[in-house]
């Protein structure tokens, strides 16, 4: 920071030189038009005053609260008071936030289907001077396209006119300028002659610029505290510090109305008690889009790992055996723990689930050994063994891989708006495969078991949260049921979720990292997508069209930026739609539709002329659904603070009237 | 406050001041004290002979009565000029003591006005007489640019 002296400064420094010589010097005469003043005071009053104006600035330098007051230009970017700031807050060990990448989906269209290699410093260049990798944790890393994930594109006439498939990638460099609009791609094809096109459908997200100096003081207001996670403050600091990519958070513990995870059922009395120690961490991360591919009713490891699923390799099918649900799995041999019983909570047709609360102490499986056991029904007087009759069973399993027909496990991590769900490998003569890609889609998400209703109703799919408390989690355990038809048929499905909180998730459960006394859970925000068509008419004096796209733009960006503990109404996006084009003239009253996605796996659809809230007299009842009712979402814990509000560039539609 | 001392200045002789342009000697080897009526002729005499704009820290400090050497200005306008750099050294001179009030009555200016004014066509130049009083009521008349005074 370059020191300026104006006028002003040296009159000070004139006026305090004047003063302390005339007291020190009772026989000088300092007045003005003296010789004497004239070597003594004005001839030193510009050294003086640059000495004072630095004097101060080093002493401003040393408190936050002045630094950005004595910068020249933008405090921003005035590069002293960032070192200061850098220098001050390094003594909370608090350091600036780099930034973080911009990611997004590129669909390459290419003319022949065959196998594509892209290695990882294939550059993709949006314009000449921003460019993109495959998002791959090692540049040295290849990715593979398999000619079998290749969709084809059809003309009108039938005919094969391209393939296309999707790539993720990330910008090369930090910054908000990196999250691009969808558009064509300048290049990028250079790996393969065959490339004909490359697009993005979806506008970018997660670029940040290296953090400000106002961002960086406003962060450390949570700095001086504990470095651990165990409050508000500590969390924010100790995460926010560790992991840039956080745009919000908002930590929910004992106590709060959102705080369902510590709701445990006191058996004798049967009053749900919220136990304390659980604290959920909502973390605002930037949105990516993901595919899973898996068979449907395959085995698939729970996501929380929680050992939980009993197999008997001589019992084929549970659901013939006289087992029912509440009978004890009594294990009398092959755990270190046993015996020991486990209440049966769930019965497959080939497993039995106990209760997650009271899990298995370890699985069999995977070492290849077995269990003794038998089965038996606790009842007033003696208890009743069920399976076998007399004696045990030495052919038991336990394991934390489940197996249900009709489903699809999905992975951890956050599940927002499913985009696709495909079968890819549907049975000849199949009347529900499209003619665009020889697959099965299946567009309507349902509440209940999906059924097949045949045209024009699509293709049902459901989902399954089997543990709401820990929805939009890495552990959360939440499955895709297709009907019945489809089992063992292998099922593609692409959706939303968020960049980077796996990381996150498993710092907080570090075994160094973790509070020893907590159960601190990260998750994403509950996802609320606004869906809604503008009606408008140019001003009669507009000296252009309106632009649509920068409409659009302006509108998604309002939405996914928005402060949720905000009220969001038509009114914010009216003049949203005014700034973005000032050739608008009218914006007709409009709907707007939004849908969420419960913890438990349903999505909820509203409509409001006015504001957006989860009134439940704005849900949309389909009368084909028979729970779709949310009367109380603090129960699930939702609310203002825990859902954000999201819009994607397709959702958002305008007509010129 | 009535014994505070400035540094004594003094002009130099005209020979000097033609030789070398300079018009101001602290004029003696050991520093000397200055106050009253002293004090407040040299307070005057430094401004009056400070060409403006020479002084690096107020540009706006001195006259333009030095200004007048080696110019073309012609013999009968000397006289505006000379007037005129008075009046603003005048004006500088109560502006700077406008405020003071640790100034005695001998250091304060009452006036200073041009008495005589004789030109010497055989020169060209000069000779102007100015009489400068304190608010104390004493009085000392002297020539410019020699300073000579004149009982």
């Amino acid at each position: 920071m370059a020191i300026e002296i104006s006028r002003s400064d040296v009159n000070e420094a004139t006026v305090f030189l004047e003063t302390l010589l005339t007291q020190n010097i009772p026989n000088g005469r300092f007045s003005q038009g003296t010789a004497l003043r004239d070597l003594t005071i004005n001839a030193l009053a510009f050294i003086f005053a640059q000495l004072r104006k630095d004097n101060k600035s080093v002493q401003a330098m040393q408190s936050l609260l002045t630094a950005q007051t004595i910068a020249t230009t933008d405090p921003d970017i005035d590069r002293a008071v960032s070192n200061a700031v850098n220098a001050i807050l390094s003594n909370w060990f608090i350091t600036r936030n780099a930034g973080a990448f911009a990611r997004g989906l590129l669909t390459i269209y290419v003319s022949r289907k065959q196998d594509y290699l892209i290695p990882g410093n294939n550059r993709f260049l949006f314009d000449r001077s921003r460019a993109y990798y495959p998002d791959v944790t090692d540049p040295t890393i290849t990715s593979i396209i398999n000619s079998a994930d290749l969709l084809p594109v059809i003309d009108a006439d039938g005919n094969v006119t391209s393939y296309a498939f999707q790539l993720r990638v990330v910008a090369a460099r930090t910054g908000v300028s990196y999250n691009v609009d969808p558009t064509t791609w300048l290049a990028g094809g250079q790996f393969s002659p065959f490339v004909q096109k490359i697009i993005s459908t979806d506008k970018f997200d997660g670029g940040l610029t290296l953090e400000t100096t106002s961002q960086m003081i406003e962060r450390s207001e949570t700095a001086i505290t504990v470095r651990n996670l165990i409050n508000v403050r500590s969390v924010s600091t100790v995460l926010r510090e560790k992991f840039s990519g956080i745009r919000g958070l908002v930590t929910i513990g004992m106590g709060d109305p959102e705080m369902q995870r510590d709701l445990k059922i006191e058996t004798a009395s049967g009053i749900d008690l919220h136990v304390g120690g659980h604290y959920d961490i909502y973390v605002d991360l930037p949105r990516t889009q993901t595919t899973f591919q898996g068979k449907l009713g395959g085995l698939y490891t729970r996501p929380d790992n929680i050992v939980n699923v009993f197999r008997d390799s001589s019992i084929p099918n549970w659901t013939l055996t006289d087992v029912r649900i509440g009978d004890i799995i009594k294990i009398t041999d092959g755990l270190p723990d046993s015996p020991r019983d486990y209440v049966i909570r769930e019965i497959f047709l080939s497993e039995l689930r106990a209760s997650p609360n009271n899990p298995f102490f370890k699985a069999t499986d995977e070492t290849a050994t077995y269990v003794d056991y038998y089965i038996y029904r606790p009842v007033f007087g003696p208890d009743i063994q069920i399976l076998p009759t007399i004696g045990v069973n030495t052919l038991g399993e336990t394991s934390k891989r489940i197996l249900t027909s009709n489903r699809l496990t999905l992975p951890g991590g956050a599940h927002y708006q499913i985009l696709d769900v495909a079968v890819i490998d549907p049975d000849a003569g199949d009347t529900n495969i499209s003619d665009d890609d020889g697959f099965v889609h299946f567009t309507e998400r349902v509440p209940d078991p999906p059924v097949i209703l045949g045209p024009p109703d699509g293709l049902q799919y459901q989902v399954i949260n089997n543990d709401p408390t820990t929805a939009q989690s890495m552990i959360q355990f939440e499955e895709l049921v297709l009907p019945a038809v489809y089992n063992e048929k292998t099922v593609r499905v692409t959706y939303e979720t968020v960049v980077g909180m796996g990381a996150i998730h498993d710092f907080t459960r570090d075994r160094f990292e973790r509070v020893l006394a907590g159960n601190p859970l990260v998750k994403a925000h509950t996802p609320v997508y606004l869906t809604m068509e503008i009606g408008y008419r140019a001003k009669a004096t507009a000296t252009a069209l309106p632009n649509e796209t920068t409409m659009n733009t302006a509108v998604v960006d309002l939405i996914n930026n928005f402060d949720a503990e905000d009220v969001i109404d038509v009114s914010d996006i009216i003049e949203a739609i005014r700034q973005a084009d000032a050739n608008v003239g009218i914006v007709f009253p409009f709907t707007i539709t939004y849908r969420l996605i419960v913890p438990d796996g349903r999505e909820l659809e509203y409509q409001t002329n006015d504001i957006v809230d989860l009134d439940p007299s704005r849900l949309q009842v389909n009368p084909a659904w028979t729970n779709n009712q949310l009367p109380n979402p603090l129960a699930l814990g939702i609310s203002d603070r825990t859902v954000r509000y999201r819009a994607t560039p397709s959702g958002i539609t305008f007509t010129a009237q | 406050m009535a014994n505070r001392f400035d540094m004594h200045i003094q002009t130099l002789p005209e020979a000097e001041q033609k030789a070398t342009f300079k018009f101001m000697s602290w004029g003696f080897e050991s520093t000397l004290g200055v106050k009253g009526f002293q004090m407040l002729i040299n307070i005057w005499l430094k401004c009056f002979l400070t060409p403006r704009g020479s002084d690096p820290v107020n540009l706006t400090y001195g006259t333009d009565f030095t200004k007048m050497i080696g110019s073309n200005l012609r013999a009968q306008d000397a006289r505006d000029v000379v007037v005129l750099s008075i009046e603003s050294c005048n004006t500088q001179v109560n502006n700077f003591q406008k405020t003071d009030t640790s100034l005695t009555a001998t250091e304060r200016l009452g006036s200073a006005v041009l008495t005589d004014f004789v030109i010497d066509n055989t020169a060209p130049g000069f000779t102007a007489t100015v009489e400068i009083k304190n608010q104390a009521g004493e009085r000392l008349v002297f020539n410019l640019p020699s300073n000579a005074t004149i009982p």
